[in-house]
């Protein structure tokens, strides 16, 4: 049964974007990510227009956020006080990273700067976090076995862990069970916002990655932490893209949170027979495979030399 | 009278009569083109997906005939890609397409090409290079244009909003005259709007007559009142996007919190 898409001027398999919804949300529910850098691209591929594509996109998200959210907070998976922090940090940084942008496009290099953030970010977030994931699961194992033969000893802090513990305004995330100071959150939320301004995405890979490495949050509280932040987010930009630039499609969106609301709740069970070292990994493998895409197609000679203008 | 145009009178006289009665083709009684089209307004509704467009007439026997759908001229800006640093695709600026139609569809009895000359084939926008000659690319360094009109024409091909074919007009001779049909298969890419339809009757080298009809396109029912709310209330129509997204989410984890998702 094919339904058309208003806003999108365009008429699609009902399928398809319930399909793809699901898929998605099950990502979104399984690490914590909006999915935004997979589902934007992938509605391009099925003919919306790439400024559609990007805000209906965020519409959906807002229901499997919702639904990833609830389903995390139930299990008691979202540290409310680190995302209010975070969020606060990524409100002001995404306002940073617009006028960033305004900038480059004046000075006609907005395209090339958005490209490469996106290759370098997401190269360097999904190799690390491949690299760390296995290198850390090698390294229980081994501590599995040297466990029998030694005593643990301290870990000696790092420079930088010294240097976040000497910052004002400490305070106890308890849900986390990590203590910072309460500039550290608001100042990586604020990089996260700046980037993903720039980059045109919601920006939970990499808020995950943030939360993980930088403020040693436990992985499942990661997940839902990113999804109550992203949902924020999510709210904002669908509401300004439907009242400025008309370009939210309702019975697209409809469509792909019927997909995105169920995906996500069958990732949060799947997420719980995983470890968090296998979700980095997984992360990582989608993330790399994304930036691989991404090189190809920025190095293979294009078939369509000219395209619909607007959007990235 | 001169005597040989009373020896010729008897001839006209039957001529006359056999043409009225239909048993002589006669181009100045039966040259009159017709057209129509089926659908005079396409309804875009919630469940639409293209539709078919039957356009049928008659004409004069034996005329060649090229029938041509397109939307109004209008100017269209496209992002064209480049090579930066001699090595990676970009966006590299824009391409302003001026006085181009948005749809164009054109089906043929044979090759317009050869049936009329270039001059006539510009003169009625009949075929791509009409269209290329007729249309104003910015900005252009010269030599260029033919390169990017063609991608251009690539990328309304791969939209579905422009094709082109030098045959599918059925000609179906009878009765001192000539009905035809086209059928064109609408694709649900081509936006809401007025569209022309034209058809030419060519013989021998020349357009002997051309008929238009015209087809229009609008959004109906739920569709029709979900763009205008989108479109004139962008504010209130945002706000019930959200709204609706998160009472579905809610709902959707509600439905597997009682189904015994949590731990």
């Amino acid at each position: 049964m094919y339904l058309y898409l208003p806003v999108a001027m365009t008429s699609i398999h009902v399928l398809l974007p319930v399909g793809l919804g699901l898929v998605v949300g099950l990502l979104s529910g399984l690490f914590g990510v909006g999915g935004g850098f997979l589902m934007t691209p992938l509605l391009i591929m099925l003919g919306i227009p790439s400024t559609v594509a990007a805000a209906t996109d965020s519409n959906q998200i807002v229901a499997a956020s919702t639904s990833g959210t609830f389903a995390h907070w139930k299990v008691g998976n979202v540290d409310f006080k680190m995302g209010i922090y975070l969020l606060a940090g990524g409100f002001a940084g995404g306002l940073a990273g617009v006028q960033a942008m305004k900038m480059l496009r004046a000075m006609g290099d907005a395209d090339f700067v958005i490209k490469m953030t996106y290759v370098v970010m997401l190269g360097v977030v999904g190799g690390y976090m491949f690299l760390e994931s296995i290198w850390s699961m090698r390294k229980k194992e081994g501590e599995g076995a040297a466990r029998l033969s030694s005593r643990p000893g301290k870990t000696k802090p790092s420079r930088i862990g010294a240097f976040l513990s000497s910052l004002p305004l400490q305070t106890r995330f308890e849900k986390s069970g990590v203590t910072h100071s309460a500039l550290v959150p608001v100042a990586l939320g604020g990089l996260v916002g700046l980037l993903a301004a720039v980059m045109g995405v919601g920006g939970g890979f990499l808020m995950v990655p943030v939360m993980v490495y930088m403020l040693r949050m436990p992985m499942h509280v990661v997940v839902g932490t990113s999804l109550f932040q992203i949902l924020f987010t999510c709210i904002e930009v669908t509401f300004l893209q439907a009242w400025t630039n008309h370009t939210v499609d309702f019975v697209l969106a409809v469509l792909l949170l019927v997909g995105s609301t169920l995906g996500a709740q069958i990732g949060v069970i799947a997420g719980r027979r995983l470890k968090g070292d296998q979700l980095k990994i997984l992360l990582a493998l989608i993330v790399l495979v994304v930036t691989v895409k991404m090189v190809l197609e920025l190095t293979i000679t294009p078939p369509l030399m000219l395209g619909m203008g607007g959007g990235h | 009278m001169k005597k040989s145009s009373l020896l010729c009178m008897p001839f006209f006289v039957l001529a006359f009569v056999l043409a009225a009665g239909g048993i002589l083709p006669s181009s100045t009684a039966q040259a009159q083109l017709s057209a129509a089209a089926n659908h005079g307004n396409i309804k875009i509704g919630f469940f639409y997906h293209g539709d078919a467009i039957s356009v049928s007439g008659v004409s004069d026997p034996g005329a060649e005939l090229i029938v041509k759908m397109s939307s109004p001229e209008t100017h269209q800006t496209l992002r064209k890609k480049g090579k930066t640093a001699g090595v990676l695709w970009m966006n590299a600026g824009t391409l302003a397409f001026a006085h181009v139609p948005n749809v164009y569809y054109m089906k043929c009895s044979s090759r317009p090409e050869g049936l009329l000359s270039r001059q006539d084939l510009c003169k009625n926008m009949i075929g791509y290079q009409a269209m290329e000659d007729h249309a104003e690319v910015k900005p252009m360094a010269d030599g260029q244009k033919h390169r990017w009109f063609s991608e251009f024409l690539k990328y309304k091909e791969s939209c579905r909003l422009y094709r082109v074919s030098d045959e599918g007009v059925r000609r179906m001779p009878g009765g001192g005259r000539q009905a035809y049909q086209a059928v064109f298969e609408w694709p649900y890419q081509a936006p809401p709007g007025d569209y022309q339809v034209t058809v030419y009757a060519v013989k021998a080298g020349s357009i002997i007559d051309q008929a238009t009809c015209s087809v229009h396109a609008e959004t109906a029912g739920l569709a029709r009142r979900l763009t205008e709310l989108a479109m004139k209330h962008g504010a209130i129509y945002g706000a019930l996007s959200v709204l609706i997204a998160i009472a579905a989410g809610f709902a959707v984890g509600l439905i597997f919190g009682k189904g015994g998702g949590a731990h």
